[in-house]
């Protein structure tokens, strides 16, 4: 089993978790593991040997300062970003140099934090992009208050609904893994409460494996089974998010609280 | 007069299928192709090897030199734009690499022309192959070129409209063309997509050249001299936007037939060599008066109407919250 650097003493376990029902596993291993990851863009190396793991039915959390490298981890599962050294392995299979177009096939799917639907096409066409005409229709079936708007431009929609469109295209294709980075950025409270909460319910209902990079510190530990700490680059903690939130001084010196 | 008609909505024509490879291509690589005029001569040149040297229908050449112009567009796209492209050249850079590639087809054009001179005794320079177009209606009557080319550009932007919005083909394409990065994480192949409209862009100006030699003079030097006016007629229109390359390629067509004829009535035939002037006035005007070309009109009023709808939504859902804190 991958431990990771914990900067409360030792390794954590990556086994522990908060107590949420369902398997922890895919067929004995986790559902992303990476190992020793280096990655960047182009000669700009971000990440540095990092360990990451998570698993079937938990919500996985990862939080740091701006430039600690939460984006550019999710980026790196998602091929969109460049490889230096280490391995990412994704339900079993080595995903470490696919392309971004094929990784989906491995039952991956991202949600960016911005730009994340096409501003021009009607939410119909969007969703027809990822889905073809006929599943198009299908997929609203999770999404009734986007009903409405199908014949309209993703660009008259609100912060809110245009992230719940994002989330209904990522799910079309019945992702295993779901990465998602900053989906509550720019939304008011309650539109931010209305997205975790279907993250919540996907993660119950389908035993996804969700990765969520959050700016929000307090609303992630709180929505998830474990928690990842990014700091230049590096992972300071890795495992359950109630010691994090009572240590005072990883608190304050990495998460402002 | 008829000539006149005939050779402005042909010309016009063509154009405008020249425009909207050259906007095509715009679009997904944000490089102004100066090679595109190359392309179209190239089809010209298919269609006198088919015509005069192996002695087959002109028309046949059609498909030829949709898929020889196409495999040359996409050529250039692979083998140039995008390893420039992926060495993060600057906008500069591609330019010049286009206008590189025109001469060198330029160079090819001239090497082809006087290959076919050479070797089949044939004619290849300032050469028409209107005479061996059907008239419909014998002498005086209809040229079928002239059907061949309306219902080309009428086909092309049928076609254009069920592509890019009724297959998901088409809508994967203008999302790719929108947002790369987005389409790529949602699983859509962008370089085939890109290739398809490279491809798409040659394959029709290699069209647009084989009905050019059936109705004008043909030669290796009309790639540079056309060029201005596919430029003017892609800026008119709106540099980004397919069917308003239609609407640019067809007027700055129109206007530099009839705008000639008319100077040369007024002013007398001295006026024919600054013909090219026209388009230019077209293009300066445009770039002047609405930089965004006639296109911008309408997307403006798009753009505004969005914003409201947006802001609907927007206040729909601050009054909503609002209501809930309240009976909270």
């Amino acid at each position: 089993m991958a431990s990771s650097r914990n900067a409360l003493g030792g390794s954590s376990s990556d086994s522990g978790s908060s107590g949420r029902s369902g398997s922890s596993n895919n067929g004995g291993g986790h559902a992303i593991e990476i190992k020793d990851l280096a990655c960047g863009y182009g000669k700009n190396q971000v990440l540095h040997g990092v360990d990451f793991s998570a698993d079937l039915s938990k919500i996985t959390a990862i939080v740091g300062s701006n430039g600690s490298g939460k984006s550019t981890l999710l980026k790196a599962l998602f091929g969109l970003c460049d490889v230096k050294s280490g391995s990412i392995q994704a339900l079993g299979r080595d995903i470490t140099h696919i392309p971004t177009h094929a990784i989906l096939n491995y039952g991956i799917s991202y949600m960016a934090q911005r730009k994340n639907v096409f501003q021009d096409l009607t939410l119909r066409e969007n969703l027809a992009v990822v889905a073809g005409r006929q599943r198009a229709d299908r997929a609203m079936d999770h999404f009734p208050e986007l009903l409405p708007f199908l014949d309209r431009p993703a660009v008259t929609l609100s912060g809110g609904q245009r992230q719940l469109l994002a989330m209904a295209m990522i799910l079309v294709h019945n992702p295993k893994i779901m990465l998602f980075d900053e989906p509550t950025a720019a939304l008011s409270p309650k539109n931010a409460d209305i997205i975790i909460e279907k993250i919540k319910n996907l993660n119950a209902e389908h035993d996804n494996c969700i990765v969520l990079v959050e700016q929000n510190v307090k609303y992630a530990l709180r929505n998830c089974d474990k928690v990842y700490l990014l700091a230049s680059g590096h992972v300071v903690y890795g495992g359950d998010p109630e010691p994090l939130l009572n240590d005072k001084d990883l608190a304050s010196k990495y998460l402002g609280m | 007069m008829t000539i006149i008609l005939f050779d402005g909505l042909i010309y016009a024509s063509v154009l405008a299928v020249l425009c909207v490879g050259l906007s095509l291509t715009y679009k997904i690589t944000s490089v102004p192709n100066f090679a595109h005029t190359s392309f179209a001569i190239l089809g010209m040149y298919m269609a006198l090897i088919m015509s005069k040297v192996l002695g087959m229908s002109v028309y046949l050449a059609l498909p030829v030199a949709f898929a020889a112009s196409g495999a040359l567009a996409l050529f250039m796209y692979y083998g140039i734009i995008r390893i420039l492209q992926k060495k993060k050249s600057s906008l500069i850079s591609l330019i010049i690499a286009t206008l590189a590639f025109d001469m060198f087809m330029i160079g090819v054009l001239n090497i082809i022309a006087d290959g076919i001179r050479n070797t089949y005794q044939v004619n290849s320079r300032d050469f028409t192959l209107r005479s061996l177009d059907i008239v419909i209606g014998g002498d005086g009557g209809l040229p079928l070129v002239f059907i061949v080319t309306m219902v080309l550009l009428a086909g092309l932007a049928f076609g254009l409209y069920y592509l890019l919005y009724r297959t998901s083909f088409g809508m994967s394409m203008r999302g790719a063309i929108e947002n790369e990065s987005l389409a790529q994480t949602l699983g859509i192949n962008t370089r085939t997509i890109f290739c398809f409209a490279w491809f798409l862009s040659g394959g029709l100006a290699g069209m647009a050249g084989v009905l050019m030699s059936m109705w004008f003079q043909g030669d290796p030097s009309l790639a540079a001299i056309m060029l201005p006016s596919i430029f003017a007629g892609s800026i008119v229109g709106g540099f980004s936007s397919v069917y308003g390359a239609i609407l640019g390629g067809l007027l700055v067509g129109i206007s530099e037939v009839v705008g000639t004829s008319v100077l040369i009535d007024l002013l007398g035939y001295w006026v024919i060599p600054y013909r090219p002037v026209i388009p230019f006035i077209a293009m300066i005007v445009t770039l002047l008066v609405l930089p965004g070309g006639l296109i911008q009109l309408i997307t403006k009023y798009k753009k505004r109407k969005n914003i409201t709808m947006k802001k609907a939504e927007e206040e729909k859902e601050g009054s909503k919250e609002e209501e809930d804190g309240v009976g909270a």
